[in-house]
């Protein structure tokens, strides 16, 4: 285990918080774009690794997986509209069923926990500075 | 000079060069189509690794790998999968650099006072 393991660990924080919060606003954005007809609704979700535990993270040395965004089906919110050029035959216009409570708080949520990555690397890195002053007798 | 003092050596390029490589990333961040630069330390970190277990390995070995050398290791990501360069990734990589190479620049400034320690008989 080593400092830069550690960091490496806070690093792999910061792109997940990234991605969820990138997911998030993307969600959001498309809630009022339909769909083609005929296709599936489909929105963003951040996924990690399988193995993308914290001790993995620190014991291994070998480089772990990246977290990912990924499309997910999703159900579909259907509004009869016959005027709208997205609209099927039968008139109905589909968009991407959001729920705005769930993306509004994961967009909060993961803002805090990238704030508090940033927060633990950067008292690790001015611990790991400090630690260099051990016994230099000022 | 010695096999430690040549070990910090060459970690202290090593650090040099993921702070290079992590700016250009950092200034090219917002360039359309820019594949991230990497630098691939496995020569290096195969010699460190042997004189970590080996202490009467050949310095010169070790002198070989020149920043010259190692700077001919960086090349473009190929894989599409990581070849974009996220701005807090490089930042994070240049802090972590930076700390790297202010650790081993104390270690390589003790060892010398040491030095000097023997040679003068006193601090």
């Amino acid at each position: 285990m080593s400092v830069d393991s550690i960091l490496a660990a806070t690093r792999f924080g910061l792109e997940y918080e990234r991605l969820r919060l990138e997911a998030a606003s993307h969600n959001i954005a498309v809630a009022n774009t339909p769909t083609a007809p005929g296709r599936p609704a489909q929105l963003m979700r951040a996924v990690a690794p399988q193995a993308a535990t914290f001790d993995a993270a620190i014991g291994g040395l070998e480089r772990h997986g990246h977290p990912a965004l990924i499309a997910t089906d999703v159900a579909q919110r259907e509004v009869h509209d016959p005027s709208d050029p997205a609209a099927d035959k039968n008139g109905i216009v589909s968009y991407p069923r959001v729920d705005m409570v769930t993306e509004m708080s994961t967009l909060v949520e993961a803002g805090r926990a990238y704030e508090a990555n940033v927060r633990a690397f950067n008292t690790l890195r001015s611990m790991t500075l400090h630690s260099l002053d051990i016994g230099s007798g000022s | 000079m010695d096999l430690t003092t040549e070990a910090i050596r060459l970690g202290m390029n090593m650090a040099q060069l993921r702070a290079e490589v992590a700016s250009a990333n950092i200034a090219n961040v917002d360039v359309a189509g820019y594949r991230a630069q990497r630098a691939d330390f496995g020569q290096a970190i195969g010699l460190l690794r042997e004189a970590a277990t080996d202490p009467a390995m050949a310095t010169d070995r070790l002198m070989e790998l020149t920043p010259t050398a190692l700077r001919d290791s960086v090349s473009a990501a190929d894989s599409s999968a990581d070849a974009s360069a996220s701005l807090d990734n490089q930042v994070a990589e240049l802090e972590s650099a930076g700390v790297d190479f202010q650790s081993l620049t104390t270690i390589l400034s003790r060892r010398f006072a040491l030095m000097q320690l023997a040679m003068a008989g006193r601090n």
